[in-house]
């Protein structure tokens, strides 16, 4: 018999005890926590024909943003990977301790741009996104084998998923509506929707019916990683709190919106206590949410930067660390019982954690099956590679059973992305995002360079077996 | 116009360099020469054409499709022959005249050529990397020293070359350090290579451009500086002059002087806190100069 979450949790603080900093890196103090590239100060360069040294900059539109629509990077992985977004910025007013996206725009920004720091808030022009998406929307449900990502995503109809490079529903929002009128525009053409966030304004009684009438389906995944006021005040200062966030969740869906929960990062001794975990739970109920989601926390984020943001937080940053993501084979089986948690609780959950795919309740890890399965995804996957291969009831499943699957489905986003999921398949990239990560898969052939493979429910899971192993010697 | 098979060579490697998307460039040709400017008008090369142009040419590298061209009214038109077809390519031409530029090559003939340093790519490129925007050339003690700096990391490469290697040093007097784009550089020493060179003799004649020379291959032409506020700063590498000795040498005076058009730009370099840092002034040029 597995012991329970609460039971692991109790094992695993044997094995992996608090560690105890007693030195501050003062370093970070005076340089700030963002990671920045920089570039030369006052550049010049000698013009031939003017006979003089000219400056040269190179600066960013700090005023507004024209790249607002993009196939993620990580589209390999991922079933839902079309990313819009209107606002952009510097710093992210919410400040998350644990988010390296403001490490990660100010090293590109700073590296590019001379007057990166000059930026504040920008966002896209409503009427330059309009135009935009009018030309892209001529393509929608035709069949475009040449056109780029971004063309082909749309023919599809994969939803247009706001909030993964910046969040687009802050406070300055709620006045300047950028994003209320891209809801709107959507809704008109009735193409389907989702929205990370962590705001509340998307409980508005003016962006609830943007999203409630929008025929194409909407859905929202909300980020609320404790319902501890204290730890949220510590982890994401400048972001709303709990209560408004599970008022807004109640208001959406009362008029019918999918909303789910989303706790990423899951982090064991962090946010995780158990009567808090039942509070959540309680509240989740009261807003109509049946549904999460989850992941550990994100290897990009071993930054100095943030660790010492933990550390100001008085959280300890390398406990969390080895167990979340370095460790993530034992990141991975806490995660899973957590969800077990939930799931007698009567909620469905899913994740992007690979180790746990074969427990996802929905096909899409983002548990938005019934809302957008039927409307179109990126079939040409990793994830949903996976999916398909346990879906094979025992029996073998070849690269080629895969691509016509995809095909059916509206085929690769690009042939370079084909390429990088191929490589997956065939264990060639070193992450966690491949088919040995997940449990009771195995290979059983090869054929024209690509691996077979057969999903066996009964296997023993690796995960198990190191934590047996461990456990030997306690 | 068909024109040789030297200078067509000359031409393909321009166009592999702008294709390149490092160094965009336009070609000029009239008579004997033939001038490479790039598009940001930091390097300007000239060779002695193999065979003579009569009638002015110009036209963008990457627009270069074949030996066989011809000057239309506002274009250049390349005879593309292929396989199955032939055909007439008009391209749009640079508004910079063959004289301007000839003028520009003119202007800044150096009177003396001083301070020389032969470079090689394994030379440059042996410690440093392609891919950081600026190499610092200058000379300390009597030593020449090639400079390169990671502002992300916080690396610092300084270099030198070895004793009877190529980059016979032959200078007057130590200048302080000078920027270069490092794509300036590496398109001076693809063209030569490509040519078949061994080695490009750089002279810092200037501070505000070096000339540069290889007498077999039959070119020349210039490379300007470029200014920045870490432009020099070496920190504990200051110091250190090939392992700390500065050969005996006495400490030179280390003042800076940019002349320019319409300016004159001087300076000291104030190393008083162990770190170099140029502070200088503009004053309008006096027309006795």
């Amino acid at each position: 018999m597995k012991e329970n979450y609460w039971e692991l949790r109790e094992l695993v603080k044997l094995l992996i005890p608090r560690s105890i900093r007693i030195y501050r890196q003062s370093d970070y103090e005076r340089k700030g926590l963002v990671e920045e590239k920089g570039r030369k100060r006052n550049y010049q360069e000698g013009d031939l024909f003017t006979g003089v040294h000219a400056r040269h900059e190179r600066l960013l539109n700090t005023e507004e943003m024209t790249s607002f629509l993009e196939v993620s990077l990580r589209a390999q992985g991922c079933p839902l990977p079309l990313n819009i977004d209107t606002w952009d910025g510097f710093i992210c007013p919410y400040a998350c301790v644990y988010c390296f996206a403001n490490s990660f725009r100010a090293s590109l920004y700073t590296s590019f741009f001379d007057n990166s720091r000059l930026m504040g808030l920008r966002h896209c022009n409503p009427d330059f996104f309009k135009r935009e998406l009018d030309k892209l929307l001529i393509g929608r449900g035709k069949d475009l084998p040449n056109g780029n990502p971004v063309s082909r995503a749309v023919s599809m109809e994969i939803p247009m998923r706001f909030g993964i490079r910046f969040e687009d529903f802050i406070a300055r929002e709620g006045k300047d509506k950028v994003s209320l009128e891209l809801l709107q525009y959507l809704k008109g053409a009735a193409y389907p929707v989702m929205i990370n966030t962590k705001s509340d304004l998307i409980g508005r009684e003016d962006y609830v019916r943007a999203l409630a009438d929008n025929a194409g389906g909407a859905a929202i995944h909300m980020t609320m990683i404790t319902s501890d006021e204290g730890l949220r005040r510590r982890l994401e200062s400048g972001a709303p709190t709990f209560e408004r966030r599970i008022k807004a969740c109640r208001e959406l869906t009362q008029a019918g919106v999918k909303v789910v929960a989303r706790i990423e990062p899951f982090m064991t001794f962090v946010n995780d206590e158990r009567g808090r975990v039942d509070e959540y739970i309680e509240q989740l109920r009261w807003a109509g949410i049946t549904s999460l989601t989850f992941d550990t926390y994100s290897y990009s984020a071993q930054n100095p930067g943030i660790e010492e943001g933990f550390f100001r937080a008085g959280i300890d940053f390398r406990r969390m660390f080895l167990l979340m993501s370095d460790c993530q084979w034992l990141g991975s089986l806490l995660l899973g019982r957590f969800m077990d948690y939930f799931r007698s609780e009567g909620f469905r959950c899913s994740t992007f954690d690979f180790g746990n795919v074969p427990s996802n309740d929905d096909d899409l890890c983002c548990s938005v099956d019934a809302e957008f399965q039927k409307s179109g995804y990126n079939r040409g996957n990793i994830l949903s590679a996976a999916r398909l291969v346990m879906k094979g009831d025992g029996h073998s499943v070849k690269w080629g059973d895969f691509e016509s699957w995809v095909e059916e489905g509206g085929g690769f986003l690009s042939n370079a992305l084909r390429e990088e999921v191929l490589r997956l398949w065939n264990l060639e990239e070193r992450n966690a995002y491949q088919f040995d990560w997940i449990p009771g898969f195995k290979i059983v052939g090869v054929q024209e360079g690509a691996l077979i493979w057969r999903y066996e429910v009964q296997t023993e899971d690796f995960r198990e077996q190191m934590l047996d192993f461990i456990r030997r010697d306690l | 116009m068909k024109i040789s098979s030297i200078d067509e060579k000359r031409f393909s490697i321009a166009a592999s360099l702008h294709a390149g998307g490092r160094f965009s460039n336009a070609v000029y040709c009239k008579g004997k020469d033939v001038f490479v400017c790039n598009t940001d008008h930091t390097v300007l090369i000239h060779f002695v054409a193999e065979r003579p142009f009569d009638e002015e040419v110009r036209f963008f590298a990457n627009d270069y499709a074949s030996d066989e061209l011809e000057m239309v009214e506002g274009g250049v038109v390349f005879l593309s022959r292929g396989k199955t077809s032939d055909a007439k390519i008009l391209n749009r031409i640079p508004d910079t005249t063959f004289s301007e530029i000839a003028e520009l090559y003119k202007k800044y003939q150096p009177k003396r050529l001083t301070n020389r340093v032969t470079l090689s790519r394994a030379l440059v490129f042996e410690h440093l990397q392609e891919d950081l925007s600026h190499i610092e050339f200058g000379s300390q003690g009597g030593s020449f020293f090639i400079v390169q700096r990671d502002l992300y990391s916080g690396r610092l490469i300084k270099a030198w070359p070895k004793e009877g290697r190529l980059g016979l040093f032959r200078t007057e007097g130590d200048w302080e350090f000078r920027g270069y784009r490092t794509s300036d550089v590496k398109a001076l020493l693809d063209f030569m290579e490509s040519l078949g060179g061994e080695s490009l003799d750089m002279y810092f004649v200037d501070p505000f451009y070096s000339w540069v020379k290889n007498d077999k291959l039959k070119m020349d032409g210039m490379v300007t500086t470029c200014l920045y506020d870490e432009l020099g700063e070496l920190g504990i590498l200051g110091e250190d002059q090939k392992g700390g000795t500065n050969h005996g040498r006495e400490e030179p005076k280390k003042r800076w002087r940019v002349k320019a058009l319409d300016s004159t730009v001087e300076g000291e370099l104030n190393n008083d806190d162990g770190k170099q840092r140029i502070i200088g002034k503009r004053r309008p040029l006096l027309s006795s100069e």
